[in-house]
């Protein structure tokens, strides 16, 4: 076993406790209760561990899009009718009327699609993949905002759902042909003798290598692979969701992407960005970043990247020796995370036992709290850890904690929070400071149960993770 | 256990509380002794009085605006080569000069220009650019293209040196969800705001002044917690205090502005004035504009940033000249890099260098400030930068806010003529 990933082994000192797995659960998943948390005490390291990886292998059923086709169709059709007539569409009223409609429609479909999202969070048997499915998102960016479009962002969704514990390499290639991503970085027309580099700068910049192991010249011959990794021709809305490669417009002269040379397209750049040693690294790191630590010991994302290398990029393995580690248990890195908006608003919703919430309303909350889910607030994603918060985010918090218990996004099941100790171990999965008890009784007293439950979501011990 | 002190006995007793470290809120951790400077009017300007120091709003274009879309070369055949889709035609420039003009969209500023309350500063950027947005921008906020320093904010560092006894409002970012680097520092002089009245802590129904009260109570540090946990105490500490002081003004807001438009931008700059006029003790406010990211379909979407921009700021400083507050306020705009000098196939432009800035405010040298960069030697296809920001920033610093700008830029950058003093800032030779 290479060093940086030697397996966690209980002793006598060292037990495998609630404090062990509320730290595995809360990280690779949303706000684990405490029967979870006692089973996964009871079957032990190895298959608490195994469990989280047991996805179902079907797919989810996605909300109805059945609004926007039949809007889409309808712009469609005069697409259509003007192509036969081979009449110039310029500024026809029933067909920007149709657009407008259509383009409600997808605003109306991404709030049903984010609410499908989070409800998927609160209640799925897996919630690591989705944990996962939230982490690519966040690696590879795209915003709704730029990407109008609830089918597309539905299908990348799905993508990332589907690669979130499988392999990076193939992950990558279903990114670069995947049509939200086309759009969001403009490679829908890159194409030869005029590219576009956004999408060469971010791939390497942001998806695979980090800042400083290329140059500018990379990027430029990077984005000159690219052309021709387009969408098909624009003659209906679904055109706009499906993957080209039109040779006409791929610039095939020599080219030197990072000292190879030869006639290179988008897979043979991916091939070369792979190949780096960069690579591994940079997705060991941010891989370490969002379930270890804001700052992860180096010679754990040595071994994590060591490991993808070996396994031909497979994240499964790699994230199975992670939680299994004694990296990962280490004082240090218990309670070291902030849970984002996203990950606070599906935690508190299960632990209040909200059965059915108001999503649409949350995740504008959980937006205004600094993460709104397919709106990206750039390309990077969200920098995460210490940034989630700021005095105005500590406030949000402790609010929205404030407006679920009251009800007014659904009705909260609060009978096992009955005192102060069953308070703290549902919610903050550890004994509160001594100080904090005694107000927070007071309150409890004073005020109420609610008051006291309140108080304790609004707790610095609640926000880590 | 004692009950949270309020701001003020903080500040009278603070001094004594630094020692402890650990319970006092992190802008008093670092707090030196008070020292009577023109920024540092915590302790001697009650909250409520009216305030006369200056004021700087820094407005950030997020995502690299299209500088020669926004100050125009018309007079060169070269800039209408290179961009035959997306170059902004001759007869809608609004001229300024015989070869520069503004962006049409830009109207309102042109006004501004002519009635002399407004500079340009051309090709503005900083040796070997960086063309990430991320690296580019944390130059700009940092202050350090070399990255070397402290990855500390320019306007942190600011508060840090000249501002100790500054409340945690000396800067408010309203840039989204998000603390903007360049007001991070070491202690907590700055906070985010999207809405005073969401800026508090809301007790449950029946609640009431007892849960606020039992909320500032658990919120207070424990000695020997984990880093984390203290980082949130030592946050919501601020907030609670910062929560006070916009409270307080917030009780004073009144809707008296004028007219501006209803965009995002526009009203946080109607908030900023509020705020101003309603006796904030902020310095600094920190306003964005985000989406000059224009790498495709360029040509709408930059015309509708550049009348976002010019709307916005025109109602801003019509509303402050009508409040009387025009003299006490400079803005600055900036963004990460410009485009690239030649379009590209999807009638965008892609990551560029050097870029205009905008001055505006009463205390401006009108005028165009340094030559058009040259659209001919261009550096890897982008414009050669000729001014330095760091000088920008020490002219903002020296000659509007009267401090010396050597500590807080790690270095001597020559001030520029694009500020007239104020009366009572002694000009650095």
């Amino acid at each position: 076993m290479p060093s940086g990933l030697e397996p966690f082994s209980p002793s006598a000192q060292d037990r495998w406790d609630v404090g062990k797995t509320g730290h595995l659960l809360r990280r690779a998943g949303f706000g684990p209760l405490p029967s979870e948390i006692a089973q996964a005490v009871q079957v032990g390291p190895d298959r608490a561990v195994d469990a989280l990886f047991a996805f179902p292998s079907d797919a989810p059923s996605p909300p109805s899009f059945g609004e926007i086709r039949q809007s889409e169709a309808r712009v469609d059709e005069m697409i259509a009718e003007f192509i036969r007539t081979k009449t110039k569409p310029n500024d026809n009223p029933q067909l920007r009327a149709a657009y407008e409609e259509a383009n409600r429609a997808h605003g109306r479909a991404l709030v049903a699609l984010t609410s499908w999202w989070f409800d998927r969070m609160a209640k799925t048997r897996a919630p690591l993949q989705e944990k996962l499915t939230l982490f690519w998102h966040g690696h590879f960016t795209t915003s709704a905002g730029d990407v109008h479009d609830a089918i597309a962002i539905y299908n990348q969704n799905q993508l990332f759902r589907q690669f979130a514990a499988g392999n990076f390499a193939r992950l990558l290639d279903g990114v670069a042909r995947d049509s939200a991503m086309l759009r969001y970085l403009n490679n829908d027309a890159n194409r030869k003798g005029h590219p576009n580099e956004n999408w060469a700068r971010e791939l390497m910049e942001l998806f695979t290598m980090g800042i400083g192991h290329y140059t500018e010249a990379d990027i430029l011959e990077s984005a000159r692979a690219w052309t021709g990794w387009t969408l098909r021709e624009y003659r209906t809305f679904e055109d706009r969701r499906n993957f080209a490669l039109k040779p006409a417009l791929h610039d095939d002269g020599p080219k030197t992407f990072l000292g190879q040379s030869g006639n290179l397209d988008g897979t043979d750049v991916m091939r070369i960005i792979l190949a780096n040693p960069a690579t591994p690294r940079w997705i060991a790191g941010k891989l370490a970043k969002f379930f270890v630590s804001p700052t992860p010991d180096p010679d754990l994302v040595e071994a994590m990247a060591r490991q993808l290398t070996a396994s031909g990029y497979e994240i499964a393995p790699v994230l199975r020796a992670m939680f299994r580690s004694q990296a990962f248990y280490r004082p240090e890195v218990v309670h070291a995370n902030i849970k984002s908006p996203v990950e606070f608003v599906v935690g508190a919703v299960r632990h209040l036992g909200i059965a059915d919430p108001d999503w649409p309303r949350l995740g504008f909350l959980a937006g205004d709290a600094g993460q709104r889910l397919f709106y990206p607030p750039t390309v990077k994603g969200w920098d995460g850890g210490q940034a989630w918060i700021n005095a105005a985010t500590v406030f949000s918090r402790a609010n929205l904690a404030g407006a679920l218990l009251s009800g007014k996004f659904g009705t909260p099941d609060i009978t096992a929070l009955s005192s102060i100790e069953t308070m703290a171990a549902q919610l903050l999965q550890r004994p509160i400071a001594s100080s904090r008890k005694t107000v927070v009784a007071r309150a409890i007293k004073n005020i109420g149960r609610e008051a006291g439950i309140h108080l304790m979501m609004s707790l610095p011990e609640y926000q880590v993770s | 256990m004692q009950n949270m002190m309020t701001r003020r006995e903080f500040l009278t007793k603070g001094l004594t509380i630094v020692a402890a470290g650990a319970t006092a809120p992190m802008f008093l951790t670092r707090t030196a002794l008070a020292i009577n400077n023109p920024w540092d009017q915590a302790l001697t300007a009650p909250t409520t009085g009216r305030l006369d120091g200056p004021i700087l709003v820094v407005v950030q274009m997020g995502g690299g605006n299209d500088g020669l879309n926004t100050v125009v070369p018309f007079a060169h055949d070269e800039y209408y080569r290179a961009r035959p889709h997306l170059a902004v035609p001759q007869q809608s420039v609004l001229r300024v000069t015989d070869e520069l003009g503004f962006h049409p969209g830009l109207k309102p500023l042109k006004a501004l220009f002519d009635d002399g309350r407004l500079a340009v500063v051309q090709g503005v950027g900083y040796p070997n650019p960086n063309r990430s947005h991320f690296r580019s921008m944390e130059i700009w906020h940092t202050a350090d293209p070399a990255g070397t320093g402290p990855r500390t904010g320019w306007l942190g560092r600011l508060f840090d040196s000249e501002c100790p006894n500054c409340g945690p409002t000396a800067g408010l970012a309203m840039l989204g969800a998000e603390m903007p680097l360049a007001m991070q520092g070491g202690s907590g002089r700055a906070v985010v705001l999207e809405s005073p009245q969401a800026f508090a802590f809301h007790p449950l129904a029946g609640g009431g002044a007892q849960e606020v009260e039992a909320y500032r109570q658990v919120m207070q540090p424990v000695p020997g917690e984990e880093p984390t946990v203290d980082f949130l105490t030592h946050t919501a500490m601020d907030a609670i205090l910062a929560s006070d002081d916009i409270r307080r003004v917030a009780g004073r807001l009144s809707d008296t502005g004028g007219p501006y438009p209803r965009d995002p931008f526009s009203l946080k700059l109607r908030l900023v004035s509020e705020l101003i006029s309603a006796g904030s003790p902020t310095r600094v406010y920190y306003v964005g504009l985000g989406g000059f990211d224009t790498h495709a379909a360029q040509a709408g979407r930059h015309d509708r940033l550049m009348e976002q921009l010019g709307a916005g700021l025109d109602a801003f400083v019509k509303d402050l000249t009508q409040k009387g507050l025009s003299d006490r306020v400079l803005v600055m705009t900036f963004s990460e890099f410009g485009r690239r000098v030649a379009e590209n196939a999807s009638a965008g432009t892609d990551h560029g260098a050097a870029a205009p800035m905008f001055l505006i405010g009463a205390n401006v040298a009108p005028g165009v400030h340094g030559p058009h960069p040259s659209l001919t030697d261009l550096d890897q296809g982008d414009l050669k930068f000729q001014m330095d920001f760091r000088s920008v920033y020490a002219t903002v610093l020296e000659h509007w806010m009267g401090i010396g700008s050597q500590q807080i830029l790690s270095g001597r950058f020559p001030t520029l003529e694009i500020l007239r003093p104020r009366v009572g800032v002694p000009r650095s030779g």
